[in-house]
């Protein structure tokens, strides 16, 4: 595609001098930054350094606290969305703003009024009526490529759906300059590829496009330049035809980085954990996981690769007890052979029974009987640990919550998608949130605060969480420290199971690094770690074993040395070739 | 567009406030709220402005009896906001504190009308209490099953009840008035039985009413900040999800937690009954019961500071009504008064969150000045 | 006798459908107000105080216009409760402040200025004024000509009143522009935003709006139901107008036939003539009906009978 990205070509928008701060925090600092009419201009830059901040602010979300902003050579004053959109400015926000229970046509003639001129008829600006609008919508859906259903409900709706809908919703208003904000990240590759292929369309539609994001390849892909922003600045602007990758990887980090993952050899895998035929629903009760069977070993990372939503957050909250399942069965290998038995949680009747059943020696290896024995002596000898295992215990966890999965000594950590969602408390302080785990250690219905006190000293200092304190509130501190506070205080448990569902989502390049080094570091430990991760390169560069999801079938394990994106790829749209 | 459209006020969160900056806001929207009670006399009746501060001060600290009886009243207030506490914690929005104040006050009506005449005294109280708490604690726990079950909208199923316990009340009164007067007289008029002991020296004064109630106030502030039911609560409160992936049963403790302010609503129902009045009407707990949930609500869930506002919304209320009876207007102001005080602590949070900037219109940029308290910053 | 029960019925049920319509469009734009009962105290002082303004001007009771007997303390009636409303509006949507508390304090404060207020104005010769209000609005010989004229058309003007404004609720809900912002400004004040919705702006007015119409129940209350005698019981009407929008699935159409419930429920101590302690617990049959029907609705869980989604949440757009 041949274009010129000359000085002769017009300036649809410049931002000069923006800054904007958030109490102490500055977000955005003396951004310039020119955007040309008829271009794809990429923001790249890492979370929290501020892209979305300046496109809030050209979106008239935020108030900037100082700079001006030029449209088609006019300084213009955007107080609130509503003027940015009469300027032509449109936004399609990460996190989509469209209204649940209304349906797609009345979600796009929202907000719409009578005074708004549009490049479509329009009939519909001076009567109030669906049905003209619904038309519009599907005329417009065949001009660009667009599916939709103007009369779907956007609760029944899938992600990429929603996003066409936004799509549409600010073209709808006859947009000059189209603001995508991390477009592509719940999106497949085949949606992907549509989606830009609307873009370019737009673009010879004499439209300006400006995606956000932290994708590099699709930074080269479909931009004609890119503007790379870096904590809270504009540091440079390049066209895409004159850099690289590797090049623009150091501008937004701003130090040379190694995008390598370091990947350990096994550690003497065991099986640890057995899912056999488990079938699982959903919050909206259909069944979102059939039928999965496979393996976790101990020190080894197996990944889970699949499009989001194929049932990947059903299938591990199954395993943590969270979600019931009907079918199938999830076992539990506990490593005990020739350890020694306690009573840390068995009874002593659960002990004699197991010694009846054969299952214990002494340490020079005779079979343990009591028979005959008193309490007291079978105590003892249990106590003085001189009673071992004679092989692993086989626990059956169907049916058990996580406080009775722990009660049986088993540790499972786990790291859920939605951190504050569930595994955080967001206004508790970090101190109160690494109790969460270990809150009934208390002694006479008191909590302990000490210990925690001392674990979250360390996991701020080992871990780098940047905090003003260990009292603050877990919600006020960024996207990656929340995730630095989680997963630490996961380790912390010393698991045997370690399950982390997209623990880098939202995090910077240093801190996603190091939780690869920490998932890493847990393997090489012998705890078998289950990695649910959408970064096909990061999959296969730190995995062990890929197990591919695809609408709730397992489509293949893979060995993450020998395959490619290509095959997995292929294995997370399998059934799409069925159909 | 023209640049004369440029916001002058512009609103941002705020973040680093001291905690004296804090009290400080806070103090100054207090003192505005008094100045704000004398002014409103002086427009009612012309003239009273320092009349009514007097009064005001009279009725509420003018001998120990006076001061003893503002406590008792503060008191009360304030076991009430901290049985609401644990629940609000819990976010489980509990605004039917008048309802369970009153059947614990019903139940241990029950105990001093039928039961105490007939056993020792202190076998009596026991009883009193039991059956205040039995009766509290049912009208509490109800809402709480539903909410566990079936996710039942809890604030308008317990301000219901609150209807439906002043209705039981107002029935039973019916029953037991003799002659259909509607009205039931001091019960145990002549010997006391099962009324609460009291303290000569202060005449009726409610010197152990006031203790029991520090007593309650401590188990609850140690059971919020130190207790394992405690934390778990906060868990529940702050995220359901959360809560499970621990395994917390978190119908459960929703259950208990709310038997608990139940069980403290009992307390309250029991010493205004056993400790003051010695009968009952459906006006018992007269609005504390929603007045408590303000008390809770803007001590940000803290017990020594619901102490405070409970104080301080005791001294308006009482202290006004005295004032009104002296100066001659109706005694009703002191609930506007009590409104009123509110309606300006409620404000005072907006300048604890946010900032205001003015930016003055004819100047340049970097002239940004921050009002809305004294930092100077 | 049971037309003039179901008479009685719709008498009371015109009050909880003043409150509850209002409450309804309050709550379509996000905002939570339990001042509700508060604010329908406030409409009956200002009722009181624009009904004493007129006594006070004509000197003598007998001599009012019709017309100026109703349009004054209503017009009076109106300011107050829309100051209320705008007061609440201001504390939560400007200033900020917890929904929930707010409203409460409204409520404390709404319930203690009417007693205060009408006891220092006093209310004499307001009962005459109030009889401008029930005066029929069809010729007598057509009100009384069968039993349904008897029910249904031998009413004041409020009462029509009432049903029209909620039928308009409804159809400016569903069918229009502005009805499709409103809603989408309590579903997600932060789409109507971006999508160029004023969304304080729709809150004032539906705040203010809202409040005018349940502060009419107050006028309603002290001018047709106590005849201009004072009575100071507005506040558990009130609240039960409140739990009538949660039985309305906040719809104003469903408000009508939801009032009505209430109010025959409310009446039924009357119709079967009962006293002593066994009206006192009749007369708690509308409470218990309204917890059966929250549980009823709770147990029927479904997307479009939900509350608006944004309901008792302040929005401020700079919130991250």
């Amino acid at each position: 595609m041949e274009n010129n990205t000359n000085s002769n070509i017009e300036k649809a928008i410049e931002l000069i001098g923006i800054t904007k701060t958030f109490g102490n925090v500055v977000a955005n600092k003396n951004i310039n930054l020119d955007v040309y009419k008829g271009e794809i201009l990429s923001i790249l830059g890492e979370n929290g350094s501020g892209k979305t901040t300046a496109m809030n602010v050209l979106s008239g979300i935020y108030a900037p606290d100082e700079g001006k902003i030029i449209v088609n050579g006019n300084e213009v004053l955007i107080k609130s969305p509503k003027d940015s959109l009469k300027l032509g400015i449109g936004m399609v926000h990460q996190h989509f703003k469209l209204v649940d229970v209304f349906t797609a046509v009345e979600n796009v003639v929202l907000g719409f009024s009578k005074d708004d001129t549009s490049t479509l008829s329009h009939k519909n600006s001076r009567k109030f009526s669906l049905k003209e609008a619904a038309k519009e919508i599907t005329l417009m859906c065949k001009k660009y490529g667009f599916e939709l259903d103007p009369y779907k409900k956007v609760y029944n709706m899938s992600v990429s759906e929603k996003q066409t809908l936004e799509i549409v919703k600010t073209l709808f208003r006859g947009v000059d300059v189209l603001i995508l904000d991390e477009p592509t990240a719940v999106l497949t590759p085949q949606e992907i590829k549509k989606l830009f292929d609307v873009v370019r369309n737009m673009k010879k539609d004499g439209k300006s496009i400006i995606i956000i994001t932290h994708k590099l390849n699709e930074v080269m892909e479909i931009s004609d330049r890119v503007a790379i922003f870096r904590k809270g600045e504009h540091v440079a602007t390049v066209e895409t035809k004159k850099t690289n990758e590797k090049q623009l990887a150091d501008m937004m980090v701003g130090e040379k980085i190694n995008l390598e993952i370091k990947r350990s050899e096994p550690n003497n895998p065991q099986d640890r954990l057995f899912v056999n035929n488990i079938f699982v629903k959903n919050n909206d009760g259909q069944m979102a996981i059939k039928g999965v069977s496979f393996t976790a070993r101990s020190g080894e990372i197996l990944g889970i690769a699949g499009i989001s939503g194929s049932g990947q957050k059903e299938l591990l909250e199954a395993i943590q007890g969270l979600r019931p399942y009907e079918t199938g069965e999830v076992t539990f290998q506990n490593p005990k052979e020739n350890k020694p038995v306690t009573f840390y949680h068995k009874t002593l009747k659960r002990v004699k029974f197991l010694a009846s059943m054969n299952q214990f020696h002494y340490k020079d290896g005779t079979p343990v009987s009591f028979k005959g024995m008193k309490d007291k002596e079978i105590k003892e000898l249990v106590n003085e640990g001189k009673v071992l295992f004679n092989k692993d215990e086989i626990v059956d966890l169907k049916g058990l919550n996580p406080k009775e999965i722990r009660g049986l000594g088993i540790r499972l950590s786990f790291v859920p998608e939605d951190r504050l969602g569930m595994g955080l408390v967001g206004n508790m302080s970090i101190i109160d949130n690494m109790m969460l785990r270990s809150y009934r250690h208390g002694k006479g219905g008191f909590v302990d605060r000490d210990r925690p006190k001392k674990l979250t000293k360390r996991i701020i200092k080992e871990l780098d969480v940047s905090t003003p304190s260990a009292e603050t509130q877990v919600s006020k501190l960024s996207g990656g420290n929340i995730q630095k506070v989680l997963v630490g205080r996961e380790i912390a448990l010393i698991p045997k199971v370690f399950m982390a569902a997209y623990p880098v989502r939202g995090l910077d390049i240093n801190s996603s690094y190091l939780i690869y080094k920490l998932l890493d570091k847990q393997k090489q430990q012998g705890i078998a770690v289950i990695y649910v991760g959408e970064d096909l390169d990061v999959l296969i560069d730190l995995c062990d074993r890929i197990l591919v999801l695809c609408d709730g079938h397992v489509t293949g394990i893979v060995d993450a040395r020998h395959t490619t994106k290509d095959e997995i790829g292929l294995l997370m749209t399998k059934h799409e070739e069925v159909q | 567009m023209k640049k004369d459209r440029e916001r002058i006020i512009r609103i941002s969160r705020r973040t680093n406030l001291k905690w004296w900056q804090k009290i400080l806001i806070k103090a100054i929207f207090v003192l505005v709220a008094f100045l704000m009670c004398g002014v409103i006399s002086s427009l009612v009746s012309p003239g009273s402005f320092f009349d009514f501060y007097e009064y005001m001060f009279n009725g509420t600290f003018y001998n120990t009896k006076i001061f003893v009886n503002l406590l008792w009243q503060a008191g009360l207030l304030f076991v009430i906001a901290i049985a609401l506490t644990p629940a609000f914690k819990m976010k489980f929005w509990n605004i039917g504190a008048e309802g369970q104040c009153l059947m614990g006050g019903l139940g241990a009506l029950i105990g001093l009308k039928f039961i105490a005449p007939f056993v020792p005294n202190i076998i009596a109280l026991c009883i009193e209490f039991l059956l205040a708490a039995i009766f509290a604690c049912s009208w509490a726990v109800i809402p709480a099953i539903f909410k566990a079950y079936f996710n039942t909208n809890e604030t308008l199923f317990t301000l219901m009840m609150n209807y439906i316990a002043m209705g039981i009340v107002a029935a039973c009164v019916v029953a037991w008035s003799t002659s259909g007067s509607s009205v039931l007289g001091v019960v145990n008029n002549v010997n006391h039985e099962g009324w609460l002991p009291f303290v000569e020296s202060f005449g009726n004064s409610y010197i152990f009413n006031i203790l029991i109630i520090i007593g309650a106030s401590i188990v609850i502030f140690l059971y919020l900040g130190f207790s394992q039911h405690g934390y778990e609560l906060q868990v529940v409160g702050g995220s359901r999800n959360t809560a499970k992936y621990l395994g917390i049963n978190v119908k459960s403790v929703i259950i208990r937690t709310m038997l608990l302010s139940g069980l403290i609503c009992s307390v309250a129902g029991f010493l205004m009954v056993v400790g003051a009045s010695h009968s009952i009407n459906e006006t018992l707990v007269n609005g504390r019961g929603f007045t408590a949930i303000l008390v809770s609500w803007l001590g940000e869930f803290n017990v020594p500071t619901m102490a405070i506002y409970s104080f301080l919304v005791s001294f308006v209320s009482i202290g006004s009504s005295n004032a009104a009876a002296w100066i001659g207007y109706s005694s009703t102001v002191s609930n506007v008064l009590t409104g009123l005080f509110f309606l300006l602590i409620i404000s005072s949070t907006f300048f604890v969150n946010f900032r205001v900037h003015i930016k003055l219109p004819k100047r340049k940029k970097n002239e940004e000045t921050a009002i809305s308290s004294k930092e100077g910053a | 006798m049971f037309v003039t029960y179901i008479r009685g019925v719709i008498r009371v049920m015109i009050l909880f459908l003043f409150g509850s319509t209002g409450e309804i469009i309050t709550e379509k734009s996000g905002h939570l107000n339990m001042g509700t009962p508060g604010i329908m105290c406030m409409g009956a002082t200002g009722a009181v105080v624009g009904g004493v303004i007129y006594l006070k001007a004509i000197v003598d009771p007998t001599t009012a216009n019709g017309f100026l007997a109703i349009i004054i303390p209503m017009l009076f009636c109106l300011l107050f409760a829309g100051l209320t409303g705008l007061l609440y509006c201001f504390l939560v949507n400007t200033l900020q402040c917890n929904q929930n508390v707010t409203g409460l304090t409204i409520t404390t404060f709404g319930a203690g200025v009417f007693p205060f207020v009408s006891n220092m104005i006093g209310s004499d010769g307001l009962s005459i004024l109030s009889s401008s209000f029930y005066i029929r609005i069809f010729p007598k010989a057509f009100c009384e000509a069968n039993w349904f004229t008897q029910i249904f058309l031998s009413h004041g003007f409020l009462v029509y009143l009432a049903i029209i404004i909620a039928v308009v609720a409804l159809l400016i809900l569903k069918k229009t522009r502005v009805g499709l912002s409103l809603r989408a400004v309590g579903e997600s004040p932060a789409t109507a935003d971006a999508s160029g919705i004023d969304v304080s702006k729709y809150k004032y007015i539906a705040t203010i709006i809202g409040s005018c119409i349940s502060g009419l129940g107050g006028l309603y209350y002290l001018m047709v139901m106590n005849n201009g005698a004072l009575e100071y019981n507005i506040e558990s009407f009130g609240w039960l107008a409140v739990a009538l929008v949660i039985f309305s699935l906040w719809n104003p159409g469903i408000a009508i036939a939801g009032s009505f419930v209430f109010a025959l429920f409310y009446q039924l101590p009357k119709f079967i003539s009962s006293s002593g302690a066994a009206a006192q617990i009749i007369s708690l049959i509308p409470y218990f009906v309204t917890i059966v029907v929250l549980i009823v609705v709770s147990l029927f869980n479904k997307r479009e009978t939900q509350p608006p989604a944004s309901l008792g949440v302040n929005y401020f757009r700079e919130d991250r």
